[in-house]
């Protein structure tokens, strides 16, 4: 530890003494008229919950699904060529201006691109170059744009924009629009070639973000701890569809229709499902759970045929519950959702974190084989790098 | 090793998610359960998180504010999907409402006439020394996600992933924010200019 964080650390502490381990609040005068009406949901939901986890039991007795051993490789070993989905690494350690610091260089390939400027984050290689955020540290200036591989940034769509999301054939965006103390979002929806806006939708809800966008639609959460409402919206429908709550991690296979969401029950322990969307919520199509190991992360590969639960490191064949145990380092914790370069192969991005909570570690990015179990090692961090894995 | 017993589970078509939660062990929905739940969590950690938001906000009376607020909102909101995650719950909330009265404080100056910006107290002054009131002064002066992923990481000694949780944000912005602003912050204690 060096002299900043023993100051730090120092300064905090005391600082927190300010208030007295004597110290205790005035109370809670709690008015329970204010409180969600969970009782009816809570109770039916108990009531279907019941039959379910005998239905369950059931069908897991005739399904008699078994966790995988390594199986044959469908494609030889696992290959160490360069990450097929790009990466970037900003230089942690710039004197100058440490707090403005960004990407220094996207690697994608054999290529590799020096930040011609840009102050956001690398999203995904998209049209002629990669997909990035710009225009930090004004939140009315940030924008998305495209950087080519000669260095030139084109930006794309309205600035004040959040997150935009790509479809799943990569040709639109849709960028969110809320500006600080606007009573709802804009949705935009723009061409990737020539930047023209072709639709919008407007929802009544401050301050939307997107997980992102698959054949199911544009799938909009609020900025808040429970990120809730949540909203799925099409160009062309007139409105966007509210959404039942689905915990604050929804992850999407990007040319599918299947999501990804977390739950945590009593009985079952951690579950990750793999569902589709239907007429009164999910329609859930496969559920891993554990109740030793939680559910960091889920990811699913592009046509939502593999479920990946970070964490437990399983992959979850949908169609059949088979069930794949990735051979990561022990201890293992990805520190990005992880990147599926095809339908069999994901990029994990991670680290094993060191005894001592406050020591860094070098990330490393692994390649795995969602079929057979292997991992390989591609690339780790040298000293004062930091690595980010885009989407796609 | 994967339990068999929470194996992997293929659920007929039609079922919603209404099932998987149901469950939960705190989905009691009596509002004497959630008053017993929220004051049990208020006796437990009212205190820590009124420090972790005097160390973002450096006021203790609107610390207080918030954290009350804070509890208050949660009870509206019990029970949780996941209650086990109640004080990461609290501590969003918290950090929330302190980047919302940083911001207000930072809107209410710019319509204010410039004045000099008040001298440490005495009382501060005593308390802290001056080599801590230098770390105050570096730490005031970083944007308030700098000093959020800070105060969690080096007073609750939190791991990245869990600060990326309660701020919302991937751990690898979490941690290469933490390196940034440490690196700011040695930049600032060596000139304090």
């Amino acid at each position: 530890m060096n002299d900043t964080e023993n100051r730090l650390r120092d300064y905090l502490h005391t600082k927190a003494a300010d208030v007295p381990d004597s110290a205790h609040g005035p109370g809670l005068e709690l008015d329970s008229s204010n409180r969600r009406p969970w009782a009816p949901v809570a109770l039916a939901a108990a009531s279907i919950g019941a039959v379910l986890i005998l239905a369950i039991t059931f069908l897991s007795s005739l399904g008699g699904n078994q966790p995988g051993t390594a199986g044959s490789p469908a494609n030889g070993p696992v290959s160490t060529q360069a990450p097929r989905i790009p990466y970037s690494i900003t230089l942690a350690n710039n004197p100058d201006n440490p707090l403005d610091t960004w990407w220094a260089t996207i690697h994608d390939g054999k290529q590799t691109v020096k930040n011609p400027g840009v102050k956001g984050d690398l999203l995904a290689r998209l049209g002629e170059g990669w997909l990035v955020t710009t225009g930090y540290p004004d939140p009315k200036k940030s924008q998305a744009a495209i950087v080519s591989k000669d260095g030139k940034v084109r930006p794309i769509g309205p600035m004040g924009a959040d997150r935009p999301a790509i479809s799943p054939d990569g040709k639109q965006l849709a960028i969110p629009v809320a500006p600080y103390g606007s009573a709802q979002t804009q949705v935009v929806v723009v061409n990737v070639d020539d930047g023209k806006e072709v639709s919008r939708a407007q929802i009544p809800t401050p301050m939307l973000s997107s997980f992102g966008w698959n054949t199911a639609g544009i799938w909009l959460y609020a900025n808040n701890a429970a990120r809730t409402p949540m909203y799925l919206w099409q160009p062309g429908w007139p409105a966007a569809r509210k959404l039942p709550a689905l915990g604050t991690e929804i992850a999407l296979a990007s040319a599918a229709d299947t999501f990804g969401y977390s739950t945590l029950s009593g009985k079952a322990g951690y579950c990750a499902n793999a569902a589709t969307l239907g007429a009164n919520g999910p329609d859930v199509k496969r559920q891993y759970c554990s109740d030793k190991d939680a559910v960091h992360s889920i990811s699913l590969s592009p046509d939502g045929g593999t479920m990946l639960v970070g964490g437990p490191w399983i992959a979850v064949d949908v169609a059949t519950g088979r069930q794949t145990k990735l051979r990561l380092p022990t201890g293992l914790v990805g520190t990005s959702p992880v990147a599926f370069e095809n339908a069999t192969e994901a990029l994990v991005l991670g680290l094993v974190p060191d005894k001592t909570p406050t020591k860094p570690t070098a990330q490393t990015i692994y390649r795995c084989r969602v079929t057979t179990g292997e991992c390989k090692s591609l690339v780790t961090e040298k000293s004062g790098e930091v690595f980010g894995l885009a989407k796609r | 090793v994967i339990s068999q017993r929470f194996g992997s589970r293929h659920v007929s078509k039609g079922v919603t998610n209404l099932v998987v939660s149901s469950g939960h062990p705190h989905q009691a929905t009596a509002p004497d359960d959630a008053h017993a739940a929220v004051s049990d969590l208020y006796g437990q950690h009212w205190r820590g998180l009124v420090r972790l938001a005097v160390l973002v906000i450096d006021d203790r009376q609107t610390a207080e504010d918030i954290v009350q607020e804070a509890f208050a909102q949660l009870y509206r909101r019990w029970p949780l999907k996941d209650s086990d995650k109640a004080l990461a719950y609290l501590r969003t909330i918290v950090l929330n409402a302190g980047r919302s009265t940083l911001r207000r404080r930072k809107v209410a100056r710019l319509y204010t006439p410039p004045h000099q910006p008040p001298a440490d107290s005495a009382e501060d002054t005593a308390v802290l020394g001056e080599q801590r009131l230098e770390v105050q002064r570096a730490l005031q002066a970083l944007p308030p996600r700098a000093r959020e992923v800070l105060v969690l990481r080096y007073y609750l000694d939190l791991p990245f992933d869990e600060i990326a949780q309660i701020l919302g944000i991937s751990t690898s912005t979490a941690r290469g924010t933490a390196t940034r602003a440490l690196t700011a912050l040695t930049k600032k204690l060596k000139d304090p200019r």
